[in-house]
């Protein structure tokens, strides 16, 4: 693809989203005019008044999850640029792959023996 | 009637776009119920279909369907739903024709069966044409902006709000445990009821809150939330640990036998110096150990082993408790008595540690200046991060970002470890719970830390105004409780025989048993609908609500039924969740795994920096530690953040002078008689109550203990006990019925025992068949003057109903209703102390509260 065709790719997504975002607008005007109502800002606790903000510490023990987040996260991050790839280098990157896998699910195999799965 | 939408249509004139985005929204009606879809159902004679949906959140909802008249209470609650709910909406009031502080009604309807087929088109009529209007007003009732305002205030003090002195957990950051420096390995020391000068925040120091011992170690000082504020103002009574009467350990044995670098090395030679960085050395020589006459026989290689026992890295084994550390016949008496001490607050001078030979008396505490107590050598584990020392100018760790200080005053987990506890309220009108029903709870991040059923907001408040006429009390019941209304119109009438009626017969007749049964299977089946909608499963809930109103409108289908009920118990995982583990015996032995990791490292830095005195050199390996397995006699470290709190020591001699170690008079020390090895077992059990507690509690909604005596119904039958008033009807006698039970006591056995009911009523009607026949022809004849007591007891679906009344001059003049709600509204706490949040739910749904029962 021409550089120039793709600068007017960009150019057309840049003008539909900022078209979209023009409708949103459009369509937020044409609902009238909004009113203060006092209760609108509490967020719905099924009939209670709940303005304490969530926003609490949490516990420590959730730290296990934390760091199967990243290690499942980080395996995403690579698995992209690998997808790319996939087809030229055929089975190999297949094999690779799994091996990269295999550690990571020795890891969570672990995690599952030490009990880390389980609610704390 | 008028119909202006005045607070709930948009602001603006109706133009081509908003007509079609009216109409498009009147077709699409969202229904928020209130108090909930479970009251709504049984005014309605099929499900829903298709011409509207129910919502679970005012947010997406466009009307607010009101059912029935309720108290001012629950019609504030309904005023918050209607003010959070977006413009344009439309409010529906079904039988009150007001609800104060809510607006005029948009719609106004009967309440009355399938009331929603004439609501429905009124609503669409009032959204398609009155969406927008010129003038609405913003919807601010005076009572819903002065909840707003004082909520919002509270927002603004919630971190002082912090409960102080929970019942089971320690309190926080100060931590009596580590004695390690000393060896004293204070078991059973109760620190509590410290008089220390500087307790401003310690409001509910509850001496009963000290922690002895999570739930898998044994004695574990979980002094947290001392805010010590060593000053200088302290008195010297020092340690008064006087009952300490760990009498029948046989000899002190300390069985160093693998503590190769057990490097004490407690002699003078610990030259003070700077003591920056490195509490090795002190400032003086504090604690001169080297004169110490621990004179324990049987230690070849230690020579002052009494310091540094630090206890109890083997959290586990608990069976292999002291086979190390033998505090035999220690008596602790941290005397204090500070002879020669000026200032030194930590005088450890006459500390008869009983143990034989092994006296303290040595210790040569006399030097101890203002910074006397170095802690370094004497370190009793203060964990002084975050506490205000009153050092001027040392600032002792409360600094930015400061662990220990943000959660200093934080209320603890059964871990020990401080948490935000977030107060969390379920209903009046959570599509999950029996609508009308508040539960408030304290979250403890996903456990419930306490729970209770809201007995502040009962049902439509009826009971305030008995009428006078007698004859009335069967419509008035029958009003009462929309859940049951045949069997409380049943009661009335019962109870009315049983005072009126001249034979005294108020046995039920046949044919009243078949109405009782047939409302039993409907509301169980209703009860269904909703325990299936907080277990999320949306197809057991939409099954339970078919069948429902089948059975509502008499075309029940006792073999599609009984399929449903066949397929409900084969449920895959369903029977696991509802009564299996949900914390497994390898969950707590990972806890203790745990506690006894991080117990490990802190133990190691109390090597590295708190033995400034003792000097512990930094041994390759832990074992030195080791005294084995003292689980008893656990200290439990691991909630404690002392790596931090040392680096705030480092170099600071910490003046404590004045130590209030002391007055610890109410130290319930002498609780702590530990008369051999099985005491520690027993004493352990003792202390951990929440251990216990948990393991009692792993099961779903299992009540812990005895099940109390009032509880009835389905309920107590679940629990194997034969409760049920209908044993003692004629009519079910000589149908030889006996009552459905169960032996799990948990919600798994509540489900069972509530489907067998339905199957068991639904056979008992078909046994009656034809011979029910109408209904009885007994008048009562209400005489219009007398007096006298009238009784009636009947078993509604939730358990047994007991109605006594008092007539007087052919007047109502007393009327008291026993409900099965209120005793298993007490259930509550119980069945979701330390569960997962959605196991609370499901065990609080299992118990089936009727709000409608409860009355204040």
């Amino acid at each position: 693809m021409a550089p120039l065709t793709q600068y007017l790719l960009l150019l057309g997504m840049g003008i539909t989203t900022a078209g979209l975002v023009w409708m949103l607008y459009l369509i937020k005007q044409s609902l009238g005019q909004t009113l203060d109502e006092p209760g609108k800002d509490i967020p719905a606790e099924s009939g209670n008044l709940a303005p304490k903000p969530a926003w609490l510490r949490y516990h420590v023990h959730y730290y296990g999850y934390a760091l199967l987040f990243l290690a499942f996260d980080m395996e995403m991050a690579y698995m992209y640029p690998w997808a790319v790839v996939y087809r030229e280098v055929g089975i190999l990157a297949l094999l690779d792959m799994g091996v990269f896998l295999m550690i990571l699910f020795l890891g969570l195999i672990y995690t599952w023996t030490q009990l880390g799965l389980k609610r704390q | 009637m008028e119909t202006t939408m005045r607070y709930g249509a948009r602001k603006g004139k109706m133009n081509f776009f908003r007509r079609w985005m009216a109409k498009s929204a009147s077709r699409e009606l969202c229904l928020f119920p209130v108090p909930g879809p479970d009251i709504l159902r049984i005014y309605q004679s099929g499900p829903l279909n298709g011409e509207a949906r129910l919502t679970a959140n005012p947010r997406e909802a466009n009307v607010l369907l009101i059912i029935g008249d309720m108290n001012p209470d629950m019609a504030e609650q309904a005023a918050i739903v209607y003010a959070q709910m977006p413009r344009p909406r439309v409010l529906v009031l079904a039988g009150p024709k007001h609800l104060d502080p809510l607006p005029h009604p948009d719609v106004h309807v009967a309440l009355e069966k399938d009331f929603l087929q004439t609501a429905l088109p009124a609503v669409r009529e009032c959204l398609s044409s009155l969406a927008w209007i010129d003038e609405p007003e913003p919807y601010q009732p005076e009572a819903l902006v002065n909840e707003i305002e004082e909520a919002g205030k509270q927002q603004g003090h919630m971190h002082h709000h912090h409960h102080h002195g929970h019942g089971d957990h320690g309190h926080g950051d100060h931590d009596h445990s580590q004695h390690s420096g000393h060896g004293h390995s204070h078991e059973g020391h109760d620190h509590s009821a410290h008089s220390h000068a500087d307790h401003g925040e310690h409001e509910g120091h509850d001496p009963s809150a000290h922690q002895h011992g999570n739930a898998e170690e044994g004695h574990n000082h979980d002094h947290g939330n001392h805010d010590h504020g060593h000053l200088s103002g302290h008195k010297k009574e020092g340690h008064d640990h006087s009952a300490h009467t760990h009498s029948a350990h046989e000899g002190h044995d300390h069985s160093h036998e693998d503590h190769k670098n057990h490097g004490h090395s407690h002699s003078g030679e610990a030259e003070a110096g700077e003591s920056k960085g490195c509490h090795r050395a002190s400032d003086k020589p504090g604690h001169d150990h080297g004169t110490h006459d621990h004179d324990h026989p049987q230690h070849t290689k230690h020579q002052l082993e009494g310091h540094s026992h630090s206890h109890g890295q083997q959290s586990g084994e608990k069976k292999d408790s002291h086979s190390g550390h033998d505090h035999g016949a220690h008596h602790h008496d941290h005397g204090h008595e500070q002879e020669g001490h000026e200032l030194s607050g930590h005088q450890h001078g006459e500390h008869s540690h009983g143990h034989e030979g092994h006296s303290h008396e040595e210790h040569d505490h006399s030097q101890h200046e203002e910074h006397g107590h170095e802690h370094g050598g004497h370190d009793h584990g203060h964990n002084h991060g975050g506490h205000d020392h009153g050092h001027g100018g040392h600032d002792h760790g409360s600094g930015f970002m400061s662990m220990i200080a943000m959660t200093k005053d934080l209320p603890r987990s059964t871990d020990g470890l401080p948490m935000e506890w977030s107060d969390v309220q379920f209903g009046p009108f959570h599509p999950g719970m029996p609508g009308g029903l508040r539960l408030s709870m304290k979250l403890d991040g996903d456990t419930v830390a306490e729970a209770e059923a809201d007995q502040e907001l009962p049902s439509r408040n009826l009971l305030a105004s008995i009428p006078e006429d007698p004859a009335a009390l069967p419509e008035y019941l029958e009003a009462i409780n929309p859940m049951a209304p045949v069997t409380y119109r049943l009661l009335a009438q019962k109870a009315q025989l049983n005072f009126f009626d001249e034979a005294g017969n108020s046995a039920l007749t046949l044919y009243e048993a078949v109405l009782l049964e047939k409302e039993r299977i409907t509301s169980h089946l209703n009860w269904l609908a909703v325990f299936a909608t907080a277990l999320g499963s949306g197809w057991m809930r939409d099954q339970a609500i078919k069948h429902y109103h089948r059975f509502q409108n008499g075309i029940g289908n006792m073999e599609q039924l009984s399929g449903f009920i066949r397929r409900i118990k084969k449920m895959p995982y369903l029977k696991l969740k509802l009564s299996a583990a949900v914390h497994n015996p390898g969950g707590t032995e990972k806890h203790s795994e745990e506690a006894a990791g991080t117990h490990k490292d802190h133990h190691h830095e109390h090597n590295a920096d708190s033995h400034s005195g003792h000097c512990h050199e930094e041994s390759g390996e832990q074992k030195p530690h080791d005294h084995g397995g003292h689980e008893g006699h656990e200290h439990d470290h691991g909630a404690h953040g002392h790596g931090e709190e040392h680096d705030h020591h480092e170099g600071h001699g910490h003046s404590h002078e004045g130590h209030q170690h002391g007055e610890h008079d109410h130290h319930s020390h002498e609780m702590h008689q530990h008369t051999g090895h099985e005491t520690h077992d027993h004493h352990e059990h003792v202390h951990h109550d929440h251990a216990s507690k948990d393991e009692k509690n792993k099961v779903t909604g299992a009540v812990p203990g005895q099940l109390p005596d009032d509880i009835t119904g389905p309920v107590a039958r679940a629990a194997g006990i034969e409760k049920d008033h209908r044993l003692e009807e004629a009519v079910y006698q000589q149908a030889g019925w006996t009552p459905v039970t169960a032996a799990g006591n948990n919600a798994w056995s509540r489900l069972m025992v509530r489907l067998d009911e339905i199957e068991q009523s639904l056979r008992f009607i078909e046994k009656a068949g034809n011979d029910s026949g109408k209904e009885s022809s007994r008048k009562i004849n209400i005489p219009s003057v007398g007096m006298g007591n009238g009784i009636a007891h009947i078993e509604s679906p939730r358990g047994i109903v007991t109605l006594k009344f008092h007539i007087h001059e052919g007047k109502l003049a007393h009327m008291h209703l026993t409900t099965p709600s209120v005793a298993l509204a007490g259930l509550v706490k119980p069945v979701t102390e330390q569960q997962e949040l959605a196991d609370a739910l499901i065990a609080v749904n299992s118990l089936d509260i009727s709000p409608w029962e409860i009355n204040p």
